[in-house]
């Protein structure tokens, strides 16, 4: 067949739909980096004295300080962000938080531990108009109006520190401790900083500066503290835990058991039966000794341990004050006076005129003021 | 095995010896009337008297006691201490400092189980909503043992990576060993470092790698083997992933009885056909992953068999329910996942007469020659001979090239027949029909994008010169470019030429997404390469219908493969991995290709060859039936976690 004949007769094609999957509609999970990731990093690089500059495709060019040059044995590199990019230029690091670039880049950042001191703003007004009312009820009682004393500033310090559990899946949590100068327990959060407070770097209202003894000290508390808080959330995650891993500690010993009776009772009956290939292989005592070696995994693959990580420390001059507030009922005057952290512009739970303890509610008690306990 | 009712001692309990240490109270019965127990200390077992008093530690005790003990095991971080220095040397941080040492907690740590830290470090991975649903489930409730039982194309593979990078990122696991069939090793190792930047090495050859690097990928085979078992075993791996699983259904076979025998803390078994034949097979994975949970072989018998049959299950609500204890399967109706429509297209060619018996006359030489010493299975010029057929059916530019290359060294074949034969090729090989279909097939779509794949650079060249006679310039892909280069076409090919003619290297793991057809000038006769070339461009992302023309000119071999593929299975309807599944189903009966090599050079007319193909389409045709009954017997069996909620 000559080509020209070829070119005029049609091409046959047999055209066919197979029938649509399902219809169109994208649904996969966004895969881009969050955008202050990107930030945190540049911000870092720049603070290591590292020279950034931006480069094709998103991507940064770093020139490393000399710091980092030494530690990762290279004078430049090149950052790429795009988690879809398929292939990266030679030599550049692929940069996110759990990729091998970012945890480089994180463990250094981590590496040292940080001591700052700062100053926590006051909050303004430093006390609610209504005093002490917010946080103290009153029944039968009327609050007068409150004298918020002059804010002095006091000595606190705060530990800022990761916990680690092992044991089921591996857990972490941040974890900030604030103390007061006599090294007291004041609050705790899980987060990384002290939540509600404003702060401002320099320790500029406290001029003296604390003895290594006392920092020792603060440190010895501060770790205390922890051992107090982490005995309380060990057993939390204990509880968590426990029915997971005493579920499946039953089910192995019932396994377990059942399997060694019927092997047992397959060797008292002594018999070959057609269905030999179906029982499980094993002798009992072989299956005793498996049973045990599967406990001891079980339990060591549950087993809780933790580990504290203190990485920051910060000195902190904090705004306080005292309040001062009357409680009136006829011809019963009370003069009540407390804390106030200015910080947050929260005052401290007022004490029970009677036992002196932190009150929740006061009321009238033979002729007097109390607290429910002293009521 | 007795229990004795007046005796305060019960199987499972755990004892503590003042000389041993603490057991685990494995029987209790009696011995010529005395009362005894054995118990298990550190791998050793003892018999102990009933009678005395042994120290029992209760698995009652409550929470805080237990807490107290195991408060021994808290870790102050050497870190702690240094910060006491740093504090009493007095410098404090200058202003942001601390603010950016305490990001850089933020962005180390991970808080919960909520978020996956994992995800963030994947490149060039489409992450689905059910994965992830799937790695919460696998590392929150089943702690790291479990099957993972999802259809076909879903990510078993992304997802399993996901769940081990997570243990890797979170420290639970330093060491795993993935075991993987043979052929995939390389594969496997390609795409835990690409995607999840995991460096893994194959361990191979007589001496291994076990425990001199802690992440490694072998093949079940190997792994198991008696060289290297003892071996294995002592590197003590964390977490042990098993691809194509179902390798282990048979308890009875050497790869169950070595994982059974591994027992690592963390297990993942990746199939998505725990049972074929016998519901025996499902017993034996859920065993392997957490023994128990469906009880003895005897109890899941009597408890989940119909009498005799082996593949009927009974009582499957409750069996459901155990299950979901060691299996997650996400079935492709739950996700989201959407697929546009293929449209498929057999572009029939014309040859000429001189082509024709060309065609005819090869084909007989390499019968006759595969028939003969010289090529048969195992011989040299096997494999050359095989390549030969394909290329007939690709271009005569590529056989051309052959014919000439054999003329030239026959070793054992006829050069007399060899050299006339390249000759007519060459003559061929300037006007062949088959590009004049398809410079009418381009000029038919209009401008829009399309991919050319063809097995062969020879036939890609003179692709790409026939174009360029046309005025198309097309963008060239093949695997002997570099990486810069690799990019560099495919940007080409995304920004200004309508064509891209690629090789199989065609861009495996690339986003071709914005072109929607697919051309295949020559057809492979692996329905796994074909299922490939398409999945460049009908994959997740895909917003347009797919079309799919196929070249293939009548009486060829492609012609039958077609024949099968097509018209017998439907392979083109299948999803993504069906097919997959479907040759596996078959492959007791060696590679495919082969098959049909061997089919084709054993057929000494028209008429008996129609008849050779005829049967192995039906051969496919069971096992596709096959696969579907899997299927069914699959979504009736096991537990699934409900559907995407967007």
């Amino acid at each position: 067949m000559s080509p020209a004949r070829t070119a005029k007769r049609p091409a046959r094609t047999a055209k066919r739909r197979a029938p649509a999957a399902v219809a169109v509609k994208p649904v996969h999970v966004s895969s881009e980096l969050p955008a202050e990731w990107r930030t945190f990093v540049g911000r870092w690089l720049e603070d290591a004295s590292c020279d950034v500059k931006d480069a094709a495709r998103g991507d940064w060019e770093i020139g490393l300080s000399a710091t980092l040059q030494k530690q990762w044995r290279r004078q430049r590199v090149r950052l790429v962000f795009d988690p879809q990019r398929p292939t990266l230029p030679r030599g550049a690091w692929f940069t996110a938080p759990g990729s091998g670039a970012g945890r480089k880049l994180l463990e250094v950042a981590a590496e040292h531990p940080e001591f700052a001191c700062r100053t926590a703003l006051a909050h303004v007004p430093g006390a609610p108009e209504d005093g002490f009312a917010s946080v103290c009820r009153v029944r039968g009682l009327t609050w007068s109006p409150p004298r918020l004393g002059p804010v002095h500033y006091e000595r606190r310090i705060s530990i800022h520190s990761v916990v680690t559990r092992w044991g089921g899946l591996p857990w972490q949590e941040p974890w900030v401790l604030l103390m007061g100068a006599d090294g007291r327990f004041l609050e705790w959060d899980d987060g990384l900083d002290i939540p509600g407070v404003r702060t401002r770097d320099g320790l500029y209202q406290i001029t003296d500066a604390p003895s290594d003894e006392q920092r020792a000290e603060w440190m010895a508390h501060a770790r205390g503290h922890l051992d107090r808080l982490l005995g309380e959330r060990v057993a939390e995650w204990e509880q968590a835990v426990a029915a997971q891993r005493d579920d499946e500690l039953m089910r192995l010993g019932g396994f377990f058991s059942s399997r060694i009776e019927e092997e047992e009772e397959r060797l008292r009956r002594r018999t070959g039966s057609s269905d030999e290939g179906d029982l499980e292989q094993g002798d009992a005592k072989s299956l005793k000794l498996e049973w045990e070696r599967r406990t001891a995994e079980v339990r060591h693959r549950w087993a809780l341990r933790t580990e504290v990580r203190l990485w920051g420390v910060v000195e902190w001059s904090w705004p306080v004050a005292q309040l001062e507030q009357e409680l009136r009922t006829g011809a019963v005057h009370v003069r009540l006076s407390g804390p106030v952290d200015v910080a947050r512009g929260r005052p401290a739970q007022p004490a029970c005129p009677n036992c002196a303890r932190p009150a929740e509610l006061l009321m009238r008690t033979h002729g007097s003021v109390g607290c429910e306990h002293c009521a | 095995m007795t229990e004795l009712m007046d005796n305060p001692y019960q199987v499972g309990q755990r004892l503590r010896h003042p000389q041993f240490g603490e057991g685990l109270v494995v029987e209790v019965h009696t011995d010529r009337g005395r009362e005894m127990l054995e118990v298990v200390f550190d791998g050793e077992l003892r018999r102990l008297s009933a009678q005395r008093e042994w120290e029992v530690v209760s698995p009652d005790a409550p929470a805080t006691d237990r807490a107290i003990a195991e408060s021994s095991s808290r870790v102050w971080h050497a870190q702690s201490d240094r910060l006491l220095e740093v504090w009493q040397r007095g410098t404090a941080a200058p202003a942001g400092r601390f603010e950016l040492r305490a990001e850089a907690e933020r962005w180390a740590g991970w808080a919960g189980s909520d978020r996956l830290v994992s995800l963030d470090s994947l490149r060039g991975v489409e992450r689905f909503p059910h994965q992830i649903r799937v790695c919460h489930k696998v590392m929150r409730d089943l702690n790291g043992r479990a099957i993972l039982a999802d259809e076909v194309g879903l990510g078993k593979t992304i997802e399993a990576g996901i769940v081990l990078k997570e243990y890797l990122l979170r420290g639970a696991v330093r060491t795993v060993l993935v075991l993987v069939p043979a052929s995939l090793c390389e594969q496997w190792r390609a795409e835990l470092w690409e995607k999840f930047e995991l460096d893994f090495v194959v361990s191979r050859g007589p001496a291994g790698l076990w425990g001199r690097h802690p992440l490694v990928i072998s093949s079940l085979e190997t792994a198991r083997h008696e060289r290297h078992r003892r071996r294995v075993r002592g590197a003590n791996y964390d977490l042990v992933i098993v691809d194509e699983a179902h390798r282990l259904r048979n308890h009875l076979t050497l790869g169950w009885k070595f994982i059974n025998d591994l027992n690592p803390g963390y297990l993942l078994l990746l199939t998505a056909t725990p049972v074929q034949n016998d519901m025996r097979e499902l017993y034996n994975l859920a065993t392997l992953v957490r023994p128990g949970t469906v009880g003895t072989f005897t109890q899941f018998r009597r408890d989940f068999l119909s009498g005799h049959d082996k593949r009927s299950p009974r009582n499957t609500p409750r069996l459901r329910v155990l299950l979901e204890s060691v299996m997650v399967r996400t079935r492709r109706t739950e996700t989201n996942l959407t697929f546009p429509p293929r449209k498929v297209e057999t572009l029939w060619v014309t040859q000429t007469p001189s082509e024709r018996a060309l065609y005819r006359q090869i084909s007989e030489f390499v019968a006759e020659a595969v028939r003969g010493e010289t090529g048969a299975p195992g011989r040299p010029h096997y494999f050359t001979l095989m390549v030969l057929q394909k290329e007939m059916g690709s271009s005569w530019a590529a056989a051309c090239s052959t014919l000439e290359h054999l003329s030239r060294s026959p070793d054992g074949l006829d050069p007399r027949k060899l050299k006339p034969l390249a000759a007519r090729a060459a003559e061929v090989s300037t006007s062949p029909s088959k590009v004049r279909s398809l410079l009418r097939c381009l000029a038919g779509l209009g401008g829009e994008k399309a991919i050319i794949f063809t097995q062969f650079r020879r036939t890609q060249d003179t692709l790409v010169a026939a174009l360029r006679e046309q005025g198309i310039e097309p963008a060239v892909f093949h695997g002997e470019l570099g990486w810069r280069e690799k990019e560099e076409v495919l940007e080409h090919f995304r920004t200004s030429s309508q064509v891209l003619v690629s090789t199989e290297a065609g861009g495996e793991g690339r986003n071709l997404q914005f072109c929607r057809i697919v051309i295949n000038y020559d057809l492979p006769w692996n329905p796994m390469r074909v299922e490939q070339r398409i999945g460049r461009v009908h994959r997740l992302g895909q917003l347009h219908p797919v079309r799919v023309i196929n070249l293939v000119a009548r009486g060829t071999i492609e012609a039958y493969v077609l024949e099968i593929l097509d018209r017998k299975i439907k392979m083109f309807e299948l999803i993504v991995g069906e097919m997959e599944e479907i040759l596996g189903a078959w492959q007791p009966h060696g590679s495919f290709e082969d098959e049909i090599f061997k089919r084709w050079t054993e057929s000494a007319n028209a008429r008996v060859r129609k008849r050779h193909f005829t049967e192995l389409g039906q051969h496919l045709l069971v096992a596709r039936r096959l696969y579907q009954q899997q299927k069914d017997l699959q979504t009736l069996l096991y537990p699934t976690l409900g559907k995407d909620s967007e």
